[in-house]
């Protein structure tokens, strides 16, 4: 037997309590990923579509099928406008982004059509009217993105709770062995450590696996909850994956912390002596 | 090898305040088989769980091969209660859902043992016991003497100084509690470990070589 070997045991033995552990956090993960993954993206496009409404510069978006037929579009808008005021970004290799003063729009917006036109590539343009049309469809997807939160608040709860109990219960299970073990030459820190690695690992394995199925489950719920194809065509200034990705490793860094906190109280509390004086009658 | 000088114990304060041992001293030396005898409440496993690092004591000296043991860390006194000391309790205190042999494992998991030589000691010991062919069953599924001669093996595991074994036959009948006191006199002389034995009785108690009453 290894110290691994005895933890794995011990997950085996609480494999009922790990198991709730491992869906609650996962279920936790997957909620977070989905309005991650959904809700940047929407409340992005809004902020960007409240930006150019009250702003006195006019944003037109250009998305390319790819990166040569962007590249040939960007030469020939720069020819076409030269330095007539319109500010040119070539945002990514498939997007271009164009901002234009309101007062020249008219002149200005015929010559990029037709140098766009005239380069012969496929392309989507977003204009203000296009942004709005945006800012409505999105507000169904915030009111779908308020019930996955609030979804995620009675989750992330109970999870709290769930954690908790299960802790207590698990560490309450374990006195009995933790006190032979303390016997047998373990130092109490050591034993603490031991319970928080196997901790650790279930719930890194949920947050892991609800990652994952949250990932899968985004697109489905973008569509669904109508912030799909408009949505998802507009290029942000960063990756909501990312985002989403960070946001829940500062969940999983509260979760362990808050149960690191519980373990170590319960732990600290526990007299080993009297365990060993009343066994497991306590 | 272990001293103990004007040792005092209580539990409680104020008016509550029991003294459990007061001015106790003994002296252990390798090889010794004394039994402890007292009557309930007298202090006999407190002196024990001092003895194993398991409790503090209010004043006195406990010195281990002359290291003074008020003065160790946590750390120190988990390795001590690994490898000098053996535990029996009456209780057995095996873990249930661990086989005879990884019970026996333990506290040499703890001592760093090297997996070759815990398996090599691990069988010699299993031989030693005759519980050979127990190797793989759970200890919750054993008999008592069974699993009191598990727990002997499992104190013997890490070659301690000493073993401390507190009322080792209170839950076994008396063929069982023979079997193990055998067993305890075998490990003396064959192995010259010490042990100190706290009973109720009187028959046990005088298969010790010294005796002491609190």
């Amino acid at each position: 037997m290894t110290k691994a070997k005895l933890l794995r045991h011990y997950i085996k033995m609480n494999r009922g309590l790990y198991r709730a552990l491992f869906v609650q956090t996962m279920v936790v993960f997957a909620l977070l990923f989905v309005i991650a993954n959904t809700n940047l993206t929407v409340e992005m496009q809004l902020s960007q579509a409240k930006n150019t409404e009250n702003a006195d510069v006019y944003d037109i978006m250009y998305e390319f099928s790819d990166e040569s037929s962007c590249t040939l579009a960007y030469d020939s808008i720069t020819a076409a406008i030269g330095d007539e005021g319109a500010e040119l970004i070539m945002k990514s290799t498939v997007f271009i982004n164009i901002r234009l003063s309101i007062p020249e729009q008219t002149s200005l917006m015929e010559k990029i059509q037709t140098a766009v036109d005239s380069s012969g590539v496929g392309y989507s343009i977003y204009t203000k009217n296009t942004v709005k049309q945006i800012e409505k469809s999105g507000s169904g997807a915030l009111n779908f993105n308020s019930i996955l939160k609030l979804l995620l608040l009675i989750t992330m709860t109970s999870t709290a709770i769930g954690l908790v109990g299960v802790l207590l219960i698990s560490l309450y299970r374990r006195e009995y062995d933790l006190s032979i073990q303390y016997v047998c030459g373990a130092s109490k820190g050591g034993l603490i450590s031991a319970t928080l690695a196997e901790y650790f690992l279930v719930t890194l394995a949920g947050a892991a696996a609800g990652t994952v199925l949250g990932a899968i489950l985004s697109p489905f719920v973008r569509v669904f909850a109508g912030a799909g194809a408009d949505v998802g065509v507009i290029p942000l200034s960063f990756a909501p994956k990312a985002g989403a990705l960070v946001y829940g490793l500062f969940v999983y860094l509260f979760i362990i912390l808050a149960t690191a906190a519980v373990t170590l109280i319960r732990l600290r509390a526990v007299d080993m002596l009297d365990r060993v004086r009343y066994g497991d009658n306590i | 090898m272990i001293s103990l000088k004007n040792i005092y114990k209580s539990y409680g304060k104020g008016e509550a305040v029991r003294n459990v041992l007061t001015d106790f001293s003994l002296d252990i030396a390798p090889g010794d088989f004394i039994s402890i005898r007292g009557r309930s409440g007298c202090g006999k496993s407190t002196l024990l769980y001092i003895l194993g690092c398991l409790e503090s004591y209010d004043s006195g000296e406990y010195l281990y091969k002359g290291e003074d043991v008020s003065k160790m860390s946590e750390k120190q006194l988990a390795r001590m209660r690994g490898k000098e000391i053996g535990f029996v309790f009456q209780s057995f205190f095996l873990i249930p859902s661990l086989t005879c042999y990884e019970n026996i494992e333990i506290p040499m998991m703890y001592a760093d043992i090297p997996p070759k030589q815990r398996k090599d000691k691990i069988i010699t010991l299993l031989s030693e016991i005759g519980m050979s062919e127990y190797a793989n069953q759970k200890a919750a599924t054993l008999s008592g003497g069974q699993q009191q001669r598990v727990a002997i093996a499992r104190a013997l595991s890490c070659d301690p100084g000493i073993i401390l074994a507190d009322e080792p036959t209170g839950n076994l009948d008396e063929a069982s509690g023979e079997d193990v006191i055998s067993l305890f006199e075998r490990i003396n002389n064959d192995f010259g470990t010490a042990i100190l034995l706290v009973t109720h009785d009187p028959a046990v108690a005088s298969r010790a070589k010294l005796h002491r009453t609190l």
